[in-house]
């Protein structure tokens, strides 16, 4: 009986179109849930609340979003050669997937910026690519100003029904102009706001990670490490893969949570948190990909028996399919048992892996930080117990990823030092951002 | 003596060159200065084109937010609606009039970015700087500046409805926009730094490689209150610490900020180099003159020692024609004077006195050509020294026999002090040819005195011979003169009797054995000295 009522309680409340007309299968799913729906009675405790957006599947790549893309080329001395010319074959090869209602521009910079093709449509594909060709490398590193331009450059076709993305490649420290992370994550979250999404290339180990990440995460972007030149067109493609599947944009999630119930912290995403209100922003919907938002909260004590509201969850998303504002919502309850085994049977294993996830990453930041103080035996301490708890999760809910994400805390344990660090540091802060984001690294199809 | 005058002809020539390019180097550089002064103003009103466009920015945010901050309620979900909304706005604040914070909310919960925000802010929110935008005239004690811009007068601030607050935090200069709405309340909207500065990147120029002149390369630099580089654009890599040709701080609100103009200084030092180059080829020119006038000077007056020149060469090449005949006379004048000793004393008493003056005037002639000949070959360093030993006295003996007939004849008396006689290391020839043109000296110019004293000495290594005679004597002016060639007391004809080379033989030939010929101080007439160099000739002799 309590079982049954706990059940349906904890059940996923269906997501409820408000657009009307549009087709079930051209919805985004929104997916609230508890990682405990039943907790322990008698007692104040912290849980995790996910709320999953996944994307519809595109019907057919003619179906597509138009996108709006600058790619933003770092030509400075360090790039010349091998880089510069891998980097121009990756955009080229890029600009090609790319079709007549796209926009495209190429903004490049050293130590001042060119924008070598303004945002145009791309009607005449074989001109931007001949400009690409002729991009030289030579000078110090204007990154800031090379944002700044190929934000400008995206603002004249600023557009709703576009995906509006900027991909910045750069294997250097920013030199001139403002170069600190917090002031490029400055600029990231106000172009968020605009809903342009920066996603950042770091190539070789020359550049600055953090700077870089900051900038990726603040606008909803992702991040990726590239150590070779010669990955630069597969990982172009891997990319534009994602630009180029974008089913919805400006997600906004708005949630009530019920009086009593106390937010304490977004673990994955950035929110703002009014009270019970708590805000948080995606950009970007990727076809059958998931993203989600996991709030820490705490539960005041409630009754054997009872059950208790938990949060209200809004959503609102522009469907790039449908061209229209849709909007989702649900609740979610949670119902109390004095029973310990049957709060870990009833517990949601997905959202468990979740949380492991995230905890484990947060645990992995704060190694990156205990290694940049010098504590190299705290930050290698903590990447093994990480390694322990992933490893423990992972067997109990039998789940490859968290494995894999072992492994890799435990690689990272073992090259804290040495040549190897400068390599690990700039793979942390890749997994980290792509863990946050739910971003799909990118794998070499050789490796293993 | 040459080099004297070419010394002279150089200065001549330098002189005023070194003047002309002193001249002409002020005057280019003055010219410089005034151009790149024209080209430095040139540039700044190009900046200032640069930093309307950045006005015009901030102008266009401010309408903007203006027809932003029109709000219909002030409740703190709408302005949390509005920061979220606007990509340029990091936080929003409003004030009650009495300088009460109504928002972010003091008694409701706040979200991170309003707890950080009410932090970096309370300076100027405790301060209330912008509650008592009244008082222009004070200065904030939160370190902010107000910019009013609606106010056309600056102090009466109270009609302010809108303007700027600078305010310098974290990575320095900070805005905010403040509008007094119609109840009083303030509200205040920060703007994100980091956008900002994006915004005015988008604004400004890119730079353009292609179809760009060399001389139209630059570098414009948007730098900081910190001097550091926020944006830049342009060709030209300025050198580490190199000066902006041009710089200009920025209209307000960002007037801590300057912008920088930077040109390619190797294409402007290239015009320098023209002008300099111009220069140049005037000193060139004026060298050529003023050195072809020098030629012309030194030619005029070497003229006369030339004609000189030439006359010696002349007569040079007569003596030698003359020498052999004359060798003749003299032979034939002996041979007759032999014949005539036959002869009955009283029939050849009148021709042996002719014969006696033709004897002697031949002689005199055959020193005149020998003397030519001589200085002919002293000019050519020709002279070969042929030292012998021999006794100085000796020499002086001969020479005075040879000349008692003629100084007799004039009324002269040779009176000679002998103290030279050891054997040296002697060129007896050109002791003799010394002797001799002091003796033909007296002759000619001291026959006046009646008398001239001849006194030899010897000293170890050295010989000291002097001639002294009581004639007019030589002024003191004229005391080294007399040894130039060609150089004579008197040009009046009747006093000449001869080329005026006769001392500057002596002088010479004493000089190549080792001596000199000296006109000494004395206290009537002129007293030469002929200082020789006679090694002695016997601990030669038996070693």
């Amino acid at each position: 009986m309590r079982r049954s009522i706990s059940a349906s309680l904890s059940l996923l409340v269906l997501a409820a179109s408000l657009g009307g007309s549009s087709a079930v299968g051209s919805q985004v799913q929104l997916n609230v849930s508890m990682a405990n729906p039943t907790l322990l009675a008698e007692k104040k405790q912290t849980t995790f609340i996910k709320i999953g957006l996944t994307g519809f599947k595109m019907k057919s790549s003619a179906q597509r979003a138009p996108v709006n893309v600058c790619i933003v080329l770092d030509k400075s001395g360090s790039m010349s050669g091998n880089k510069i010319a891998k980097a121009k074959e990756a955009a080229i090869a890029a600009i090609r997937r790319l079709g007549k209602r796209d926009i495209v521009s190429i903004v490049v910079y050293d130590s001042t910026v060119q924008v070598v093709v303004p945002a145009t449509k791309l009607t005449d594909k074989e001109s931007v690519i001949a400009k690409i060709r002729q991009i030289s490398s030579g000078g110090s590193t204007a990154l800031f100003a090379g944002v700044s331009k190929g934000a400008a450059e995206i603002r004249k076709f600023l557009d709703k029904n576009r995906v509006n993305r900027m991909i910045l490649l750069s294997d250097g420290r920013a030199n001139v102009g403002p170069q600190s992370p917090s002031e490029l994550g400055d600029l990231g979250a106000s172009l968020m706001k605009e809903g342009i999404s920066v996603t950042t290339m770091g190539l070789g180990l020359d550049y600055n990670e953090d700077l870089m990440t900051r900038l990726a995460q603040k606008s909803s972007g992702n991040h990726l490490f590239i150590e070779n030149a010669n990955d630069l067109v597969a990982l172009f493609n891997h990319e534009f893969d994602d630009v180029l599947s974008v089913v919805a944009q400006e997600v906004v999630i708005d949630m009530r949570l019920a009086k009593g119930i106390r937010p304490i912290r977004t673990m994955n995403v950035d929110s703002e948190i009014n009270g019970q209100q708590v805000i948080v922003k995606l950009n970007q919907l990727y076809s059958e990909q998931e993203k989600y938002a996991l709030l820490e909260i705490e539960v005041p004590p409630g009754k054997v028996g009872q059950s208790r509201a938990i949060a209200e969850v809004k959503v609102s998303y522009a469907n790039m399919q449908t061209k229209t504002t849709d909007r989702l919502s649900s609740s979610i309850r949670v119902a109390f048992t004095d029973s310990k085994a049957e709060v870990e049977k009833l517990a949601n294993v997905k959202v468990k892996i979740a949380c492991v996830l995230q905890i484990a990453n947060k645990r992995n930041e704060l190694a990156t930080a205990l290694r940049d103080k010098g504590d190299i035996e705290g930050a290698r301490e903590v990447l093994i117990g990480n390694y322990g708890y992933l490893r423990f999760n992972a067997k109990l809910y039998g789940d490859e990823k968290l494995l894999g994400r072992a492994d890799d805390n435990r690689w990272q344990s073992e090259n804290l030092d040495g040549k190897n660090w400068a390599h690990n540091r700039k793979r942390m802060r890749e997994q980290q951002n792509a863990d946050l984001n739910s971003q799909k690294l990118y794998k070499k199809p050789e490796k293993k | 003596m040459a080099a004297k005058q070419i010394i002279i002809l150089g200065l001549i020539v330098c002189l005023p060159l070194a003047l002309f390019a002193w001249l002409g180097d002020r005057l280019v550089r003055q010219e410089q200065t005034m151009v790149r002064q024209q080209f430095r103003d040139l540039l700044a009103d190009k900046l200032r084109d640069t930093d309307r466009t950045i006005a015009g920015y901030f102008t266009r945010t401010q309408r903007e937010l203006l027809d932003l901050t029109e709000l219909q309620s002030l409740d703190t979900a709408s302005l949390r609606e509005f920061v979220r909304q606007q990509p340029r706005v990091s936080q929003v604040f409003v004030l009650e009039k009495d300088g009460r914070l109504l928002h972010p909310p003091l008694d409701a919960p706040r979200n991170a970015s309003e707890q950080e925000f009410l932090h970096r802010a309370e300076p100027f929110l405790v301060d209330r700087d912008l509650v008592r935008l009244t008082d222009a005239d004070r200065p904030s004690a939160s370190g902010g500046r107000i910019y009013g811009n609606s106010s056309p007068r600056e102090s009466a601030a109270a009609d302010q409805t809108h303007g700027w607050y600078v305010w310098y935090w974290g990575r320095g200069l900070n805005l905010i926009f403040f509008r007094r709405l119609e109840s009083g309340r303030v509200i205040g909207v920060e703007l994100l730094r980091a956008r900002w500065m994006a915004d005015l990147i988008g604004e400004l120029p890119q730079t353009v490689e292609i179809d760009q002149a060399p001389a139209a390369a630059s570098r414009i630099q948007l730098v900081d209150s910190g001097a550091n580089v926020v944006y830049q654009w342009g060709t030209v890599e300025p050198a580490e610490g190199a000066e902006p040709m041009a710089e200009i701080p920025l209209s307000s609100p960002l007037s801590s900020w300057r912008l920088r103009y930077f040109v390619d200084e190797k294409a402007f030092a290239a015009g320098g180099r023209s002008a300099y180059f111009n220069l140049f080829s005037a000193l060139v020119v004026a060298g050529i003159g003023l050195a072809g006038l020098a030629v012309y000077f030194y030619r005029e007056s070497t003229r006369e020692l030339r004609e000189a020149n030439t006359r010696v060469n002349f007569v040079n090449q007569v003596s030698h024609e003359l020498k052999t005949p004359l060798t003749n006379i003299r032979l034939y004048a002996d041979l007759l004077e032999a014949d005539l000793l036959a002869l009955d004393e009283k029939e050849a008493a009148g021709p042996r006195e002719r014969l006696k003056v033709i004897v002697s005037e031949s002689g005199r002639l055959s020193r005149l050509i020998g003397n030519v000949l001589t200085f002919a070959k002293l000019q050519r360093k020709q002279v070969a020294r042929r030292v012998k030993p021999g006794r100085v006295d000796e020499t002086i003996r001969g020479v005075i026999e040879r000349f008692e007939p003629a100084m007799a004849q004039t009324g002269i008396e040779i009176r000679f002090q002998a103290g030279a006689g050891e054997l040296v290391e002697l060129d007896a020839d050109a002791l003799e040819q010394i002797l001799v043109n002091l003796l033909s000296n007296v002759e000619k110019y001291a026959a006046a005195g009646q008398s001239v004293e001849i006194v030899s000495s010897h000293q170890p290594d050295r010989t000291i011979i002097t001639v002294a005679d009581e004639g007019p004597g030589i002024d003191t002016a004229a005391r080294e003169k007399v040894f130039q060639p060609f150089f004579r007391l008197s040009d009046r004809l009747e006093d000449t009797a001869g080329a005026g080379i006769g001392l500057s033989i002596a002088r010479n030939l004493a000089r190549l054995h080792g001596g000199n010929v000296r006109l000494v101080p004395s206290e009537r007439g002129a007293k030469f000295e002929v200082d020789l160099h006679t090694p002695s000739a016997e601990s030669k002799a038996t070693p």
